[in-house]
């Protein structure tokens, strides 16, 4: 048997229309987006422009033209960071941060270009905003936060933080790598100036994929030149959106994915998604509360906003446990800092980290029967010891 | 010259248009933009101003902020 909990990482299984799209594009009209007027290009171009359409709903964007795509959500972030951010610009961010958003800040602080500044999160994840409140400078442009956890099941008060920096005439920048596609995302409502996110986790698309959302009065400098299929005859790139950050051939195999990805997501609704999540990670925490040997960590039962489940033990590191879990029982899990080292230094699991189980739409109540025996075994049995 | 071309910055704000022209029911063509029109993207919108008010259609692309330029369609 094989159970994939890995979905943090990557979404797995897809739709099989997210299959069906790419091969169909693939076989049938691979065409170029915006080089031709010829059918398949045409039709390449509406598929791009439909899901430039989608994203807008889902995120509620000002206008399509103002959704970009990247090949990841950390593209997304740098080209967000690198492009907006001017020396002398004061930026805050918090603990529970990805590398994504520390190490292109902590690039820009090192070269001298910006002041940063990384605020704690409590033991459960959590800002606290007088903290925030009392961080800012007057040469603050930005602030940047994480919105779901990719260690443990919670999300940041997105809302609370926007309404916060528009008060403060501040930049706000929503990592949405967890939550895009999971959780509702307003930008107008939650006062996010810029949100970046992924294609290929719970929106459901291939790898490959991401993008940024940008409100109307916000500019980001180009860091990439080059052919858009726009302004032919110019010399120089052009400025408007979305071509002015989409230099070079799109992802067009990609985006005929995500496209699925998203469809589904409308589909099935969001709420059938969440509910699902809920389910599924409250029975597994009822399982993982009967082993003594493990330590939970996050919200618990009932309050784990994201299908996410951190676990440590004090009898073994979480890579052997992880190693015989794949191994022995074909369940794939991620073990270690899962690129989030600050957020493992406030939980107190650093430097070893967690192990880290995350189920998904397509988990079933027998993957984790399966997943909990499995474990239970390997811990009476002491199986950890000779892997 | 009732046939008239409208060229846009990019390709995406021609599907943009079209989509915004279909729901507003009006009738044009999708053209691949005529050479002697210095254009911004390969492709345009074709109509016939005796069927499509050019006011209305100037109103529809400009509430979506959608820039634009108009020509005569010449063959």
């Amino acid at each position: 048997m094989q159970v994939y909990l890995d979905n943090t990482a990557t979404s797995w299984p897809k739709p099989h229309t997210v299959v069906d799209a790419i091969s169909d594009y693939l076989s049938n009209y691979g065409g170029s987006p915006g080089r031709s007027g010829h059918a398949f290009a045409l039709k390449a171009a509406r598929i791009v422009f439909e899901t430039r359409e989608l994203l807008a709903e889902y995120f509620n964007a000002d206008s399509s033209d103002r959704v970009i795509f990247t090949s990841n959500a950390t593209n997304a972030s740098n080209i967000a960071f690198k492009g907006i951010l001017k020396k002398g610009d004061h930026v805050i961010t918090s603990h529970m941060e990805h590398n994504s958003t520390i190490r292109p800040l902590r690039h820009l602080e090192q070269q001298g270009i910006i002041e940063l500044t990384i605020i704690d999160c409590d033991q459960n994840g959590n800002i606290d905003l007088d903290i925030l409140k009392s961080s800012f400078k007057p040469n603050t442009r930005l602030v940047s936060t994480i919105h779901g956890s990719n260690i443990i099941g919670i999300a940041l008060p997105i809302e609370k933080i926007g309404a916060l920096c528009k008060s403060k005439n501040i930049l706000y920048h929503v990592d949405a790598a967890q939550t895009a596609g999971f959780l509702p995302i307003d930008v107008q409502k939650d006062n996010i100036d810029i949100l970046t996110f992924t294609g290929h986790k719970k929106l459901l698309g291939p790898s490959g994929t991401g993008g940024i959302v940008i409100r109307k009065n916000i500019d980001i400098d180009t860091l990439i030149h080059g052919g858009s299929g726009s302004k032919s005859e110019s010399e120089t790139h052009p400025d408007f959106y979305p071509d002015k950050l989409e230099a070079g051939t799109p992802n067009t195999v990609g985006i005929t994915g995500l496209k699925a990805g998203i469809e589904f997501i409308f589909k099935q609704g969001q709420q059938k998604i969440i509910n699902h999540s809920q389910q599924i990670t409250d029975y597994f925490l009822d399982s993982l509360s009967e082993i003594q040997e493990l330590n939970l960590h996050g919200p618990g039962k009932g309050k784990n906003i994201l299908p996410v489940i951190s676990v440590t033990s004090d009898l073994f590191p979480p890579d052997k446990l992880a190693s015989v879990l794949d191994k022995k029982y074909g369940i794939m899990t991620r073990s270690g800092l899962m690129c989030s080292p600050l957020g493992h230094k406030a939980l107190g699991t650093f430097p070893k980290g967690t192990l880290r189980f995350s189920p998904g739409f397509f988990t079933t109540k027998k993957d984790i029967d399966y997943t909990s025996e499995s474990l239970k075994r390997i811990i009476t049995n002491k199986e950890y010891e000779n892997s | 010259m009732h046939n008239k071309v409208i060229t846009f910055q990019s390709t995406h704000h021609v599907l943009k248009a079209e989509k915004i022209l279909i729901k507003a029911g009006l009738k044009f063509d999708i053209i691949p933009t005529p050479k002697n029109i210095s254009s911004d993207c390969g492709m345009s919108i074709r109509f016939d101003s005796q069927v499509i008010n050019l006011s209305l259609l100037s109103e529809l692309l400009n509430t979506n902020n959608i820039s634009f330029k108009i020509y005569d369609y010449k063959i």
